[in-house]
């Protein structure tokens, strides 16, 4: 069984490795969280691989975010990640969040993880683009087939009139809180404090609960991960009003797809796309 | 004592009755349900909200001050201040669960005792009819009795108790502004065996309470506190995104901002802050004491078992289980708070 495999392989790996990131099975087995293990243990008593493992662990890996203890003195961390992370992991990789020599991949097979809430499979797995496994430094397990047969990033609003997309937003953002879990969610956030939408100096984005700044909140979030969002989805599964993030990822991702031919995280350039650095001759 | 009887398809009338006096809230079906202003086009929600109804006292964004700058004739540089927070209308508020309610009280004791008061709090909640649905069996996720909290007894901010039946609510009141109300809503007798009928259909719901049952101490001692490897470890899954105290019925961290709308338009605006994040404990100087998330994590446990038991005999948290079926990092603080009390105790 898959999770044999993998508790299998994580205690050999312990050894070699500072630290084992995967998921822990806690009381509710549909709802594991991310982990970070350190000793044989701990993973022997918490480390699970299940149906259920939705959290993207990419989130955790940028040098911005690792600001806890068990951070202390890993050299390099062993990562059991299933394909949408690793396309987001690959893609801050790119930008140089992650630093690739630190973390070891081992590349888990995903037929899809289910909702929690519905039981059933999200969206975003039945239109999972997967990485180019050769980036994995190992596998695990035996590969399965893609669930979707020809994925393709579709906007689903795509066939609407500028002003019908802009009422089903307004009716969809009327239900925002700004709990900010979408942002916190997202492997690409890692601007922590210094985020645009929380910025007093200057104030771009007021306290206020007018719909113009929910509106602004998402405008921003999209521009700033155009070229970047791998479509992970964990914008969507994180908002508690239920709002469709994703359509915004996909409607984003496809328009960049179209313009420059590129999906990050895929598609493999000496730079990441929008983010050009100041050398004469830019990238490829 | 008067018991009446209001039926499960007369709800809506019931509720649009009172809202051509007063205002009204209530649970409405929604993705994720939670309390609106009722209006006939909207559904009632029969059973507890994904969010809490803290909102309708404690408003999310709230407008404390408005500030003009007007040029007359007599005198070119008149101020005008203006507070929102002094008249509020009255208001029913139907349909909170004895968690919500409990809660309110935890606001009472912050918001209305000792030296600073909240303006705003304290008068809506005078000018509120609290109807309270108790709880035959707990729904799924709720954990209100491990928190001490009894669901079929009526707390003392109630003004009306609804037992839930299969047909309807029984209504009593349990206070003169109850009992007025009652009055005028001319509601018919309930029939003789009610009490067979009790509505444990929320009971058919799995409880997982998954192995939470104990172990869980109701005051935190600060034994813990500098314990940076234990908070740091047990909250590593967090991502800091402030679900569980937006959606909490208990958590009323605010900040008070000012914003100049243009036009000399100038207004206070008290919004709800979360100890999740970055920015809570960012200061003027540039200081930020809990700029880490474990820091913030740890911050939230204490304020809720820790500070708020030991400094104002009140537990910060009601059991209602939202944070826990919303985070979306899967995170549990019962996990964390077991290990905390089994380590205090060390």
């Amino acid at each position: 069984m898959l999770e044999q495999l993998i508790l299998d392989r994580a205690k050999q790996l312990i050894g070699e490795f500072d630290m084992v990131i995967s998921y822990r099975r806690n009381s509710n087995p549909e709802r594991p969280s991310a982990a970070f293990f350190k000793d044989i243990t701990s993973i022997e008593k918490h480390l699970c691989w299940n149906r259920y493992c939705s959290s993207n662990l990419s989130v955790y890996l940028p040098f911005q975010a690792r600001n806890g203890t068990m951070w202390n003195g890993v050299e390099r961390a062993a990562v059991f990640i299933k394909d949408c992370d690793f396309r987001s992991a690959l893609n801050l990789i790119a930008e140089e969040a992650i630093e690739r020599d630190r973390f070891h991949f081992i590349g888990v097979p995903c037929e899809g993880m289910f909702d929690y809430r519905t039981g059933n499979l999200p969206s975003r797995c039945m239109n999972c683009k997967r990485p180019d496994a050769a980036e994995y430094d190992e596998s695990i397990g035996q590969p399965v087939e893609n669930l979707s047969s020809e994925p393709e990033t579709k906007n689903p609003l795509k066939s609407l009139a500028p002003d019908q997309i802009n009422e089903f937003w307004e009716k969809q953002l009327s239900l925002c809180i700004r709990c900010n879990a979408c942002r916190e969610a997202c492997p690409n956030c890692y601007c922590r404090d210094k985020c645009l939408a929380d910025a007093r100096q200057p104030d771009f984005l007021s306290r206020s609960e007018d719909l113009r700044h929910r509106k602004f909140f998402q405008v921003i979030r999209t521009l700033h991960n155009a070229g970047r969002c791998t479509e992970c989805g964990e914008c969507e599964r994180a908002c508690p009003a239920g709002i469709p993030l994703s359509y915004l990822s996909s409607a984003s991702s496809g328009i960049i797809a179209e313009l420059f031919n590129y999906l990050p995280g895929i598609t493999k350039k000496k730079q990441p796309l929008l983010l050009l650095d100041s050398t004469p001759g830019g990238s490829e | 004592m008067t018991q009446l009887f209001l039926a499960n398809e007369k709800v809506g009338e019931f509720l649009s009755g009172f809202s051509k006096i007063m205002k009204v809230f209530a649970p409405i079906n929604t993705v994720s349900p939670s309390f609106e202003e009722w209006s006939e086009n909207k559904q009632y929600f029969p059973g507890k909200t994904a969010y809490s109804a803290k909102n309708i006292f404690f408003p999310q964004y709230d407008e404390l001050l408005s500030i003009g700058f007007n040029k007359s004739q007599q005198n070119d540089t008149q101020i005008n201040i203006n507070s929102k927070n002094d008249e509020f209308s009255p208001r029913l508020v139907f349909g909170i669960r004895p968690c919500d309610l409990k809660a309110i009280e935890v606001f009472e004791k912050v918001m209305s005792t000792g030296a600073y008061r909240h303006p705003g709090f304290q008068k809506r909640l005078e000018q509120s009819v609290l109807a309270v649905i108790l709880c035959p069996d707990k729904h799924s996720g709720c954990f209100c009795d491990i928190m001490g909290l009894n669901r079929m007894r009526v707390g003392k901010l109630a003004d009306l108790a609804l037992t839930p039946t299969s047909k309807g609510y029984i209504v009593h009141p349990s206070s003169k502004k109850g009992t007025e109300i009652l009055n005028s809503a001319n509601l018919p007798e309930p029939s003789e065996k009610w009490q067979d009928d009790i509505d444990k259909s929320s009971a058919n719901s799995p409880v997982n309470d998954h192995g939470h049952n104990g172990g869980m101490t109701s005051r935190l001692s600060d034994a813990l506190f500098n314990n940076e490897e234990f908070w740091s470890e047990k909250t590593a899954a967090c991502l800091g995104c402030g679900i569980c105290t937006y959606v909490c019925p208990t958590c009323h961290c605010f900040d008070i901002t000012d914003y100049n709308f243009g036009s000399f338009n100038v207004k206070r605006l008290q919004s709800w802050d979360s100890c999740m994040f970055y920015n809570f404990t960012n200061e003027a100087s540039g200081h930020n004491p809990r700029k880490l998330r474990w820091q913030r994590y740890r911050n939230r446990i204490n304020h809720k078992f820790n500070y708020l038991p030991n400094k104002k005999d009140i537990s910060g948290c009601t059991g209602c289980g939202r944070c826990v079926a919303l985070c979306p990092a899967s995170v549990d603080f019962r996990g964390i708070l077991s290990s905390a009390t089994e380590k205090q105790n060390e």
